[in-house]
């Protein structure tokens, strides 16, 4: 395999959200949203991001687009850091990289066209005129497997995942590398879902883009990367490569996560792991690992030790005491 | 056998709401089927199908006008609950038939407390004393696995988690040892670690209290773990319907089959998935014939004509496509499949 280039590196990053206090007596308290997260993202690759709500998975994308201010760490974009960037230099960045919402619905302006919704990027980063950014737009209809005709629609006339085929259009519009689908596909019906995800694998292999694929949705994750990494209460507890992950789960968590996907088969009951309770409230987060709460394998060390991400083999690292 | 007896019965059921441009929605559109006591049957479906509003007019609880519906009786324990006055319904609905629903977020009223709203639905129906009502609460709570269930009682619906009201929910639709619970895409808002206890949690009901259940659910997995019974639902009828695991072996209707293939599966490993081409034709423009004819890949010149009458394969399956000959032949070539 040839060496991979690493597009995004991300170093401890940190989110860290302040809470309302109801008086000044009370101690400050945060929120940490994503709590001390290191990854790196390869050029052409689909990173998975998996977790349960509330486990940050969401405020992690919008802190990579600088939608939302890291509290702390570094992210490095082709080995540039991006803290600094500021006025044109942000916008260069922001071209680069554009997301993909949940809801269809809500994503899309109602009152205006389609062709005016995509054609807006366009406007506002890249200089083509008039005309030639008409052209783009029928381009990219055709493109995300809609006619020509829908420009003059508005988004009310389209179903859901019509709005969706939408939406990648609008975000393909300036020539993205990299694209953050936040759950693009979970308010979908699952014989749209199935479109949308091969629509988005399409668009992968044409444009050479780079994914960073948020979702709940353990099966979808599968089968549309090639690294997963599952978040718990803002923390990476484990990343590998989607068949090293899903074969070989390590973390007690994702052991878990998968036992309690409901799986068609009928001659033998899968070994489920069950879970007790639901996930902390992430505003006062266990000590010791985040999951000890939780886990069916905990140890005396749990409660105290806070566990670091480790390689443990060359396609999986992990964060647990019990591979120490 | 007790267990075979028939507990609903819906036959011919026809739905339609007039919309404002005076058009007429066929949204359920000759729908039969019936449920056993102690079973449970999924109904199953994409939105716009047809699966909430059949279940809500199990409950009467459809909004009428603008809904109407036009044909059909709808029978638990051989009474046809359409004949039923409001008066008497409600001493069915909470009682006899309860129902859960998808959002528990919105469900439960957020101004009174969970002790409240729980002891409401058990007085309604029984006459007991306050705190004899208040112990069956409490026992009720902590048969659903609320662990600090005093607590609870006095707490309101936003201090609690979803997996938590989705537990509250149960136990109100438990709380009068109902003849048949409706979950409409019960475990849909949650997540998987909490999805599958709650779908445990059902089952355990289920089987303490001796009730039916009808399963509303887009989720086909959910399905293989749960249901005895499965019915699929699409554009306002029933075009298939088997116990479960001749469904997922050996389904017939290029529908079923598109809807077990398109799914992403931990199981398989694909490079592509198939897909249906197409969306759901909205209630007020069906197509003629099939209404699946328009996104099936097998269609034939007889599907946009007419419509396909059901088909008994063997047991209790059955399908309703052209596709099959009356002795539940297929007559197509089996080699086409999905793109």
């Amino acid at each position: 395999m040839t060496k991979k280039e690493v597009l995004l590196e991300i170093k401890h990053l940190k989110a860290y959200f302040p809470v309302k206090r109801k008086s000044m007596k009370e101690e400050k308290k945060v929120i940490k949203a994503v709590d001390d997260i290191s990854i790196e993202i390869f050029r052409g690759e689909t990173l998975g991001i998996v977790g349960e709500s509330g486990s940050g998975k969401s405020t992690f994308g919008r802190t990579i687009l600088k939608l939302v201010e890291p509290t702390s760490g570094e992210i490095l974009y082709k080995g540039q850091p991006i803290q600094q960037l500021k006025g044109n230099k942000l916008q260069i960045y922001r071209n680069q990289m554009q997301m993909i919402f949940q809801d269809p619905f809500a994503s899309l302006n109602p009152r205006m066209r389609i062709g005016a919704i995509i054609e807006e990027p366009m406007k506002l980063q890249l200089t083509l005129t008039k005309e030639q950014r008409k052209e783009r737009v029928k381009e990219l209809l055709h493109k995300v497997g809609l006619s020509e005709d829908a420009m003059q629609k508005f988004p009310h006339e389209f179903s859901g995942g019509q709005r969706q085929r939408i939406g990648i259009a609008r975000a393909l519009a300036i020539h993205p590398e990299f694209i953050i689908a936040d759950e693009p596909v979970s308010a979908l019906d699952v014989s749209v879902q199935s479109q949308v995800l091969n629509l988005m694998m399409d668009l992968q292999d044409e444009f050479h883009l780079t994914y960073l694929f948020i979702s709940h949705d353990l099966s979808v994750v599968k089968h549309i990367s090639d690294r997963v990494a599952v978040l718990y209460l803002g923390r990476v507890v484990e990343i590998g490569t989607k068949k090293e992950l899903f074969a070989n789960p390590l973390h007690p968590y994702t052991q878990a996560l998968l036992s309690a996907i409901p799986v068609v088969n009928f001659d033998k009951p899968k070994q489920e792991i069950p879970l007790q309770g639901e996930l902390p409230n992430p505003m006062n987060p266990p000590i010791g690992c985040v999951f000890h709460t939780r886990c069916p394998f905990v140890m005396e060390r749990c409660h105290q030790e806070r566990p670091v991400l480790q390689e443990k083999n060359k396609d999986q690292r992990v964060a647990c005491l019990l591979y120490d | 056998m007790e267990e075979n007896q028939v507990l609903l019965e819906v036959n011919h059921l026809k739905i339609s709401f007039h919309l404002k441009n005076g058009k007429q929605a066929k949204v359920v559109d000759d729908v039969s089927f019936t449920i056993r006591k102690g079973e449970t049957v999924a109904l199953v479906g994409e939105s716009g199908s047809g699966k909430s509003i059949t279940s809500l007019s199990i409950m009467r609880l459809l909004p009428i006008p603008p809904g109407e519906i036009t044909a059909g009786t709808i029978k638990l324990n051989g009474k046809n609950l359409l004949d039923y006055k409001n008066k008497e319904m409600s001493h069915i609905r909470g009682n006899e038939i309860s129902m859960i629903f998808q959002e528990p977020m919105t469900s439960l009223d957020p101004v009174f407390t969970i002790g409240n709203q729980m002891m409401e639905g058990i007085r309604r129906h029984q006459k007991t004393s306050k705190k004899e009502v208040w112990e069956k609460s409490l026992q009720l709570l902590k048969e659903v696995g609320i662990a600090n269930a005093e607590k609870v009682m006095t707490e309101y619906p936003h201090q609690l988690s979803g997996g938590m009201r989705q537990r509250v929910m149960i136990a109100i639709a438990m709380s009068n040892n109902p003849q048949l619970l409706i979950a409409d895409e019960p475990t849909t808002a949650l997540d998987v670690t909490v999805q599958a206890q709650i779908l445990k949690l059902m089952m355990k009901m289920k089987e303490e209290h001796h009730s039916a259940i009808l399963f509303i659910t887009h989720d086909m997995s959910v399905v293989a773990q749960t249901a005895d019974r499965v019915m699929v639902m699409y554009a306002g009828q029933i075009v298939e319907e088997a116990p479960v695991q001749e469904l997922f072996l050996n389904p017939k209707h290029p529908y079923t089959t598109a809807l077990l293939k398109t799914m992403p599966s931990l199981e398989t490993d694909v490079k592509r998935l198939p897909s249906i081409p197409g969306t759901v034709p909205p209630a007020y423009a069906l197509p003629e014939g099939c209404r699946f004819a328009p996104r099936c890949p097998f269609a034939m010149e007889q599907c946009r004509v007419t419509q396909p009458e059901d088909i008994h394969i063997q047991g209790e399956h059955k399908v309703s496509c052209h596709l099959f000959t009356e002795e539940g032949e297929p007559v197509y070539d089996e080699k086409r499949s999905f793109a």
